[in-house]
Formats: C-alpha cells, sequence, structure tokens
C-alpha cells in the first residue's frame, strides 16, 4: 500500500514538473515552423519593406494586408497590423471617428493594430518578427482544434494560419471581432469581402466574428 | 481421504472460482474440490500422502490466487475471527485504493468534461487548455490517471495472468477494457508531442480513471455487504465465551474455553453464557437458547436438565458437568452445518458458473467482432475504441456470480436464525419444489411420550388407590404406557412406594405384589390368562379404543378394579403447522404403524386427510418412493431412528432436532425447536431464497443483455445514443451492488409474511 502511495505521488510530482516545463508548450515550438512553411512554400505573399517602413507585409489578395514589424521598439501601438479596404464597413454604417482602441483608419483603409511591447530587438524573417508577439504574453498565441488553426490575437481582431496548409481549406485567415462594430451600428452581416460568422472559441464560448479566409491550394 | 476448507485471496468473480477449482482439480490424490465465490473458501477432499496443504497452495498460486492455510484456527484463533479480521483487512485496503482511485480520478474527469463540454464553461487552468497547451492537457490527466492505475493494478496482474492461462475472467475485461483506453491515450499523448494536436480530443485517461474507479467501488460495496450475509455465523460465533470458570477440589478456576474437559464441572453465573454442553449437578435457573433454537422462551433448568453451549443463564447460578466439549458441542456443530451448507452449491448456482464461464470469452469475442465490424464500416479509431472498450466494461459477468451464492449465504443464515438448519444449496432449492410433505405421527406430530388420559375405576377402589398399587407395581417398567402411569401418579403428588416383588410378562404386562396386594397390570389378554371379569370394562374399552388411546387393566387381588388409558399427545403447535403447510398448496401425510383408528383419531385432531396407518418402519421409505412415483416433491418429517431411510429416500429429510443423532445426519433440514410450524417455516424460506436468486439472476442478466446491444452501438445504428465506457462502468457497478443489497433483504424475511 505505501509502494502504491509512493508511486502515485511521484507520477504526479514528475507530471506536475513536466508541466511546468517549456518543452511541453507544443503549440509554441511546432506554431513558427507551420508559419514558416507556409512563408516558405508562398514566399510572393511576403515583402520585406523592413527597410523602409520597419514591416514585413503579407497579403494574398493585394486588399487585405498583414503587417508584421521587426523591431517591436519601433513600432509602437502597431506591432502588427490588420489593413484592409474601409469602404465595405462605412458601406455597413462605420463611423470611423466613433472606432476605439485597436483600430486605427486612414483615407481608405481601417487599421487593426496591437501592441506587443518592445519585444527582443530587430528580428531578421517575417516569422520570428511575428513570433515576438508572444513572447512576453504567451497567452497572445492560440491553436484551434477544430479548424486546426494556429492563431495571433490582436486588439480587435486575430491572424489565424493552418497549422497543415497541405490539407488544409482555409490556410491564412483574417479576424475581425463583429462585436464592437455592432455596437457601432454596424451591419456586420452585409459587409462586402468579409463572411460573417459564429464561431465557438476554446472556453467554449461563442463568438461573431468576421472572415477574410484564403485556400493557399 | 481429508476433507479440509481453506480461504482463497483474490477472487473476484465466478470464473475466478472456477479458475481456483480447476487448478486444484488437476492435482492427482483429489476427490472432490469446490470454491464457493461468496463465501471465498476452498472445500477440497484429498489423498493426503499425495497432496498437503503447500501443493494445494502452490496449485492456487500458480492459477493467481492466494490460499491461506488454517494454522491460525489449529492455533486457537477462532476461523471467524481469522476470516473476520482478513475481511476487515482487505476492506480497509479496498477503502484506501480506492479513495486514492477516487481522489485522482475526479480531477481527470472534470478535466476531460471541460475539454468534451466546452459548452458547459467549466473553468480549468489556462495552461492545461486543451486548444492551446494539448500536451499539458494530456500529460496531466496522464499523470493523474497512473496513480489510479496503480491503485486497481490487481485487475491487471489477475486479469493478464488468467487470460494467458485460458481462463480469462472478469478483471481480465476491466484488464483489457481500460488497459486499451490507457495505451491509447498515451499514444495519443506521443502523437500530440509530436506535433498532432488533433489526438488531445482522442484521449480516454478519463474512461480508465473513471472505470476504474467505479468497479472499485462496486468491488468495495460487495465486499462490505459480503461481510454482511455471513452476519448469522459470526452471531453464532460470539456466543461462545472465550474462557469458563470450573470448579475443582471445591476451588473455582478461570480457563480458557479450549482446556474445558468432560467432566469438568463448569459454574455460569446468572447472565453468563453456557461455554459447553452438559447437564446439570446443582442450581436452578432459565436458559435463553433463542440463538440456538429460535426459540424465545426462556427454558427451565434444574439438576439432570441438559444445557447447551452459548445459550445464556438466566437468574440463578448453575453448576453443570461438561458432557461435550471443543468440536463436538452443539453450537459448534451447528456453525459446521451451516459453514458446510453457504460452502456447497446449489445446482442453480453451478449452472450460473458454468454461463459466466463462457461468458468472458464469448465477451471478448463480441467485443472484438463489433469493433471490427465498426472499423469495417469505416468509422474512425476512436468510435471503434470506445465500442470495445465500453463492451468488455459494462459485459463483467460479475453480478451473475454473485447472484445464487450470496442469496443462499443469507438465506442459510436467516434459516440458521430461526433454528431451521439447511444443511446445503442443493438442499434449499430443492425444499422450495416441495409438493407433498409426509409427517410421521409420533415424537413428530405427537409430543411422542404417551400420557395417561383416563381412569375408569370398578368396584370400591378410589382412583388414588388403583394409581398408587399400580403405578408402585410399574415403577421398574419401561414400557412407554408404564412410564406414563408412573408420571400421571407422581403429578397427582401419590408417592410410591416399593413393590414387594415384580415379574413381567412378556406381552401382556407386569404380575406384582405390592403392600402385600396382588396387581396385575397389562392387557387384556393378561386379563383373561387371569379369569379376571373384564365385562364391565367393554364400553369404557370400545371408547377409548376408538379415540386412538391404548389401554391398560389393572386387576387388584382377581377383581378388575381400574382401566386405564393414555395417549401420546398431540404437540401444541401441529394443527396450525398443518394449516400453513395447506395455505402453501402443500399436500399434507401423516405415516404410522398405528392402527387405522388410532391413526385417523389422531389425523383428525390436527386436520390431515391423507393417512398412511398400518405402515411398518421399514416401509416407511416404501411409502415415501410411492409418492414420488405418483409425481410428487416429497419432504419427510421425522425423529426417530426408524425414520432414517424415508427421510433418505425423500427428496427432502427434515429431522426434528431434539430427536436422534441418526435422524440429524440422515436429513437434508434440521428443525431445531422441535416445532412443526418449522416446517412451512424452511419451505417459505427457500421460496423467498429462491425468488431472490431468480430475481438476482434476472437483474444480472438484464444488465447484459440491454447493456451489451446499447455498448456494441446497435442501438446508435438506428440513431440512438451511444453508450460511454464511463456509464458502462457505472452500470456495471450498480449491477453487482444491486444483486448484493437484494440477497440482504433476506435478512428481514419474517415468516408471516410469507406464510
Amino acid at each position: 500500500m505505501k509502494k502504491t502511495l509512493l508511486i502515485a505521488s511521484m507520477t504526479v510530482l514528475t507530471t506536475v514538473i513536466l508541466t511546468g516545463c517549456k518543452g511541453t508548450d507544443v503549440v509554441l515550438q511546432y506554431s513558427p515552423d507551420s508559419f514558416q512553411s507556409i512563408v516558405n512554400q508562398y514566399p510572393d505573399l511576403v515583402a520585406d519593406n523592413t527597410m523602409t517602413d520597419h514591416y514585413y507585409s503579407l497579403t494574398v489578395d493585394g486588399e487585405t494586408t498583414l503587417q508584421i514589424s521587426h523591431d517591436y521598439e519601433l513600432t509602437g501601438t502597431g506591432d502588427i497590423e490588420i489593413q484592409t479596404p474601409l469602404k465595405p464597413f462605412t458601406d455597413a454604417g462605420l463611423d470611423p471617428a466613433k472606432l476605439g482602441a485597436g483600430y486605427q483608419t486612414t483615407d481608405d483603409m481601417l487599421v487593426l493594430t496591437a501592441d506587443y511591447g518592445n519585444g527582443d530587438g530587430m528580428k531578421d524573417t517575417v516569422t520570428d518578427s511575428l513570433f515576438e508577439s508572444v513572447k512576453s504574453d504567451r497567452s497572445m498565441l492560440t491553436y484551434h482544434q477544430e479548424l486546426d488553426h494556429y492563431g495571433i490575437k490582436m486588439t480587435a481582431g486575430k491572424i489565424e494560419w493552418a497549422k497543415d496548409y497541405k490539407t488544409n481549406d482555409k490556410d491564412i485567415v483574417f479576424v475581425i471581432k463583429a462585436q464592437p462594430l455592432t455596437d457601432l451600428g454596424v451591419d456586420v452581416k452585409n459587409i462586402s469581402g468579409w463572411t460573417f460568422a459564429t464561431v465557438q472559441e476554446a472556453d467554449g464560448r461563442n463568438v461573431d466574428v468576421l472572415l477574410k479566409a484564403y485556400d493557399l491550394g | 481421504m481429508v476433507e479440509k476448507s481453506y480461504p482463497v485471496t483474490g477472487m473476484t468473480c465466478s470464473a475466478c472460482a472456477a479458475h481456483v477449482q480447476k487448478a486444484v482439480l488437476k492435482l492427482d490424490g483429489i476427490d472432490a474440490c469446490e470454491v464457493n465465490i461468496a463465501t471465498e473458501k476452498l472445500n477440497v477432499t484429498y489423498n493426503e500422502a499425495v497432496q498437503n496443504f503447500g501443493t494445494l497452495k502452490k496449485a492456487v498460486k500458480n492459477a493467481g490466487y492466494g490460499l491461506i492455510s488454517d494454522q491460525k484456527t489449529a492455533r486457537g484463533i477462532k476461523t471467524g475471527d481469522l476470516e473476520s479480521a482478513q475481511r476487515d483487512h482487505e476492506i480497509r485496503h479496498m477503502r484506501i485504493r480506492l479513495m486514492v482511485a477516487a481522489l485522482f480520478s475526479l480531477p481527470v474527469l472534470y478535466i476531460a468534461m471541460s475539454h468534451m463540454f466546452p459548452g458547459l464553461g467549466l473553468p480549468i487552468p489556462y495552461f492545461m487548455g486543451s486548444h492551446d497547451f494539448p500536451l499539458v492537457f494530456a500529460l496531466v490527466q496522464f499523470g493523474l490517471t497512473v496513480p489510479v492505475v496503480i491503485a486497481g493494478i490487481r485487475f491487471y496482474t489477475r486479469g493478464f495472468k488468467t487470460l494467458i492461462k485460458g481462463s480469462p475472467n472478469m478483471d481480465t475485461l476491466i484488464a483489457i477494457g481500460t488497459g486499451s483506453a490507457f495505451l491509447y491515450s498515451i499514444f495519443a499523448t506521443v502523437k500530440i508531442y509530436l506535433g498532432n494536436f488533433a489526438f488531445a480530443q482522442s484521449l480516454y485517461f478519463e474512461s480508465a480513471a473513471v472505470v476504474i474507479t467505479l468497479v472499485m467501488l462496486g468491488k468495495y460495496l460487495e465486499t462490505a455487504s459480503k461481510g454482511r450475509t455471513s452476519e448469522a455465523i459470526k452471531k453464532l460465533m460470539q456466543l461462545k465465551p472465550t474462557t469458563a470458570t470450573i470448579e475443582k477440589d471445591g476451588i473455582e478456576r478461570e480457563i480458557p474455553l479450549d482446556e474445558v474437559c468432560i467432566g469438568d464441572v463448569v459454574i455460569v453465573r446468572p447472565g453468563a453464557s453456557f461455554p459447553v454442553d452438559g447437564i446439570v449437578v446443582d442450581g436452578i435457573s432459565t436458559a435463553d437458547e433463542s440463538m440456538l433454537t429460535g426459540e424465545s422462551l426462556p427454558v427451565e433448568k434444574q439438576p439432570e436438565s441438559e444445557v447447551t453451549g452459548g445459550s445464556i443463564n438466566g437468574e440463578g447460578l448453575i453448576k453443570f458437568r461438561a458432557t461435550r466439549v471443543g468440536n463436538d458441542t452443539a453450537l459448534s456443530k451447528i456453525i459446521k452445518l451451516v459453514e458446510d451448507a453457504q460452502s456447497k452449491k446449489a445446482p442453480i448456482a453451478k449452472l450460473a458458473d458454468i454461463v459466466s464461464g463462457w461468458f468472458v470469452p464469448v465477451v471478448l469475442v463480441i467485443a472484438l467482432v463489433s469493433a471490427l465490424a465498426w472499423a469495417a464500416a469505416g468509422k474512425d479509431f476512436n468510435f471503434v475504441l470506445t465500442i470495445f472498450v465500453s463492451i468488455l466494461v459494462i459485459a463483467c459477468p460479475c453480478a451473475l456470480g454473485l447472484a445464487t451464492p450470496t442469496a443462499i449465504m443469507v438465506g442459510t443464515g436467516k434459516g440458521a436464525e430461526l433454528g431451521i438448519l439447511i444443511k446445503s444449496g442443493e438442499a434449499l432449492e430443492t425444499t422450495h419444489k416441495i409438493s407433498a410433505v409426509v409427517l410421521d405421527k409420533t415424537g413428530t406430530i405427537t409430543e411422542g411420550k404417551p400420557k395417561l388420559t383416563d381412569i375408569r375405576i370398578y368396584g370400591d377402589s378410589s382412583e388414588t388407590e388403583a394409581l398408587l398399587l399400580c403405578a408402585s407395581a410399574e415403577r421398574g417398567s419401561e414400557h412407554p404406557i408404564a412410564r406414563a402411569i408412573v408420571e400421571g401418579a407422581q403429578s397427582r403428588q401419590i408417592a410410591l412406594v416399593s413393590p414387594d416383588n415384580f415379574k413381567a410378562v412378556p406381552g401382556r404386562g407386569i404380575d406384582s405384589t405390592v403392600s402385600g396386594k396382588r396387581v396385575l397390570a397389562g392387557n387384556l389378554k393378561l386379563m383373561i390368562e387371569n379369569n379376571i371379569d373384564t365385562e364391565m370394562s367393554e364400553s369404557d374399552a370400545g371408547k377409548f379404543a376408538a379415540s386412538g388411546r391404548t389401554l391398560m387393566y389393572v386387576a387388584i387381588d382377581g377383581q378388575l378394579t381400574a382401566l386405564m388409558a393414555a395417549a401420546d399427545t398431540v404437540k401444541h403447535s401441529s394443527r396450525e403447522a398443518i394449516g400453513k403447510l395447506k395455505k402453501l398448496g402443500i399436500s399434507v401425510y401423516m405415516i404410522t404403524g398405528d392402527n387405522k383408528n388410532t391413526a385417523d383419531a389422531i389425523a383428525k385432531e390436527v386436520g390431515i386427510e391423507n393417512v398412511l396407518s398400518d405402515v411398518m418402519p421399514r416401509d416407511k421409505a416404501g411409502e415415501v418412493k410411492r409418492l414420488q412415483a405418483a409425481g410428487e416433491k416429497v419432504a419427510m418429517v421425522g425423529d426417530g431412528i426408524n425414520d432414517a431411510p424415508a427421510l433418505v429416500q425423500a427428496d427432502i429429510g427434515m429431522a426434528i432436532g431434539t430427536g436422534t443423532d441418526v435422524a440429524v445426519e440422515s436429513a437434508d433440514v434440521v428443525l431445531m425447536r422441535g416445532d412443526l410450524n418449522e416446517v412451512p417455516a424452511a419451505i417459505a424460506l427457500s421460496r423467498a431464497t429462491i425468488r431472490n436468486i431468480k430475481q438476482n439472476l434476472f437483474w444480472a442478466f438484464i444488465f447484459n443483455l440491454i447493456g451489451i446491444p446499447f455498448a456494441a452501438g446497435v442501438v446508435y445504428l438506428f440513431g440512438g445514443p451511444l453508450l460511454s465506457p464511463i456509464f458502462a462502468g457505472a452500470a456495471m457497478a450498480f449491477s453487482s451492488v444491486s444483486v448484493v443489497s437484494n440477497a440482504l433483504r433476506l435478512r428481514n424475511f419474517k415468516i408471516k409474511q410469507n406464510i
């Protein structure tokens, strides 16, 4: 009986130690490779503009773009941005002046911004730059089992990519939270180029989102 | 050959019992062997020259179980104490293991539930979320499940051992079922570690942990309840004091019970238990023998009265001489009888054992075939595994194996409490089928001792004078009628005198001289041969004979002085008992060597219509056989040596416990109180027990009959739900507990409610 209790205690102790080990964070471990494999497979999607404006730029359709800072210390509140045409949103009733934190607008673009702190300095690759976002806060990185997507949270949205682009039909997904826009009187179900959906989060909550997904093939 | 009974450890179901039995029977020199799952005992008859305890233990150990020696018993520890201590020890360990299992299973279940039902919003720490930290999620469950598996390691050691030996049991099903879930979950964890996070949805740690815990819970409740099924034996054992006070050379000494010898004078103070059997030499008191005979009224004790070990002394101090000690006392014999009965299997139990012996391999095949069929139908591995595990878990036949022996244990134990000793499970089972009861007249329906009932005086003598002279003359006679007359005189406070001379006239009576008067006492032939005129008594004689009385003519100095009639009186309970038997739908017969007139008179008095009179002792068995040939299931109730052949011939022989040892030995059921009411009580108890067994078997089977198709996905095929292994485990545990609980209901058996 004592042996049983001893083995049981040892197992629990080992497990506690193991769970605290960084090596058990397989999502953090595998997700950079997953993003890098997309970049490797489709190099044309990414433009290195770091010499001019500090950002790597990723776009599939040329309209909606993911901007990733190569040095978070230099980019302030816009370490990662999703830039998309403003017109479909204003057509649906958005008043840009009413937008709060996490949003910016230019004359023709709606910009979702995110600030992840100052980072570790300048990064040489788009993947390293993207993952600077999770260094100070691991909870910014997500994995969605049903869609088999990794994601990085932003204040007003999210950027997701397929864990395995070869098998997934939604390889890059831009996500905008719908509720804040609904609260501003936007008709979120009728925004051209964006799909309204209700999705379940990992914690079981249902949330309304606007999605723009791309199948890279 | 020697017959021994050893406790077996590690058995969990009837398949285990069958396996142990098979292992022992394979040995040379084994004459008979039976293993009872309810008593957890091996009863074996073997040739001591060929086998010994060591070889038996080795065979049982090789089969995967343990055998406990009777050495401790020989050293003076009571068998019941030893078993009780072992059971308590086992229950304590089971409780600790169960607590460990429950303590770790609950968090596993909680974590898995949060994953399976995200909509419930069950909060779990962020760092073990199934989405963002799938490996931590899996490792935490693994870490919590390992202690559960260790706590239930016996399922695996026994289950796989018996599987390897070709005799799979319920442990095998649990071991394969939960083992598959556990190993597959470890495989899934490795896959997660290698980057395949989808396997976070294919973890079955919670199934393995919860099923093990539930089965352990079921086993724990079952073991705890099984302890209560042998309470009757425990109660009997507790009647024995551990010491006795004896008087030697005028000095009182307290000695251990085992040291009391035959002939010792034992002192029992008011309220104390009689330690052994004996005969009172001094003191007047009463004894409470209710635990031994079921008789609730105290029995008076005075010099020459018999006392029984285990009964409780009333208000007076009693000194008695020990006549039976150790294992020869009535209490020890009763305990042995009940233990034997509980360890012998009823035919219905043997059938259940055969069924459950086949059950495990059949279930293994069903589980495998179902899983393969679903796999062939294109279902993913998770679905197939769920089917496989659920079938194995829900189909455990432990309830099936427990259904009969637990009910028989409680039934025979209850019988012992009521003063009805049923010698075997088979006897208990057969008793419920009895359609006809044959009652021996003398000593069974009647007291078996004639009493003086009537005196008619002819001439000038007074009744007192006639009785004084006749009883004094008969003092030396052993004839039952003579003794009835002597007792009749004594009960009338007549002081008898010694006869001047005494001569027995064979087949006639006596010829004696008392106080100078010639006294002839005997039958009519004695009177005729001595030219005594009996004409004046003819009318009385005719009347007495018609009412079944036995006559004694008394002539004093050549003149018929009195006609005395004696009769065997009916027991006060006979008429009521016969009424109860009829109420139970049983044909009642009275069998006697008496002539038709006498027999009919007694039969009429007690309400029996079927009379078998003028039956010679040697022909009683033939009469029973004749009834059997007519299709009746016959119970013979008797008390005398001459009843033994009929008791053996009958389907059930019931001996009145106050009768001879031969009758008790020949009988299947012993009625301790000598009260005929115990006959309908025994039949009602048997019927209640068999009804209970049938209910148990029904529940045990119904769980499997409904559960297996559910688990195999048959209901799912038609749009119904799929049974989760967790619910399968819960259902299985519930079935075992419900069967034992139902058997325990027999402890509340009340004769009045059942007749």
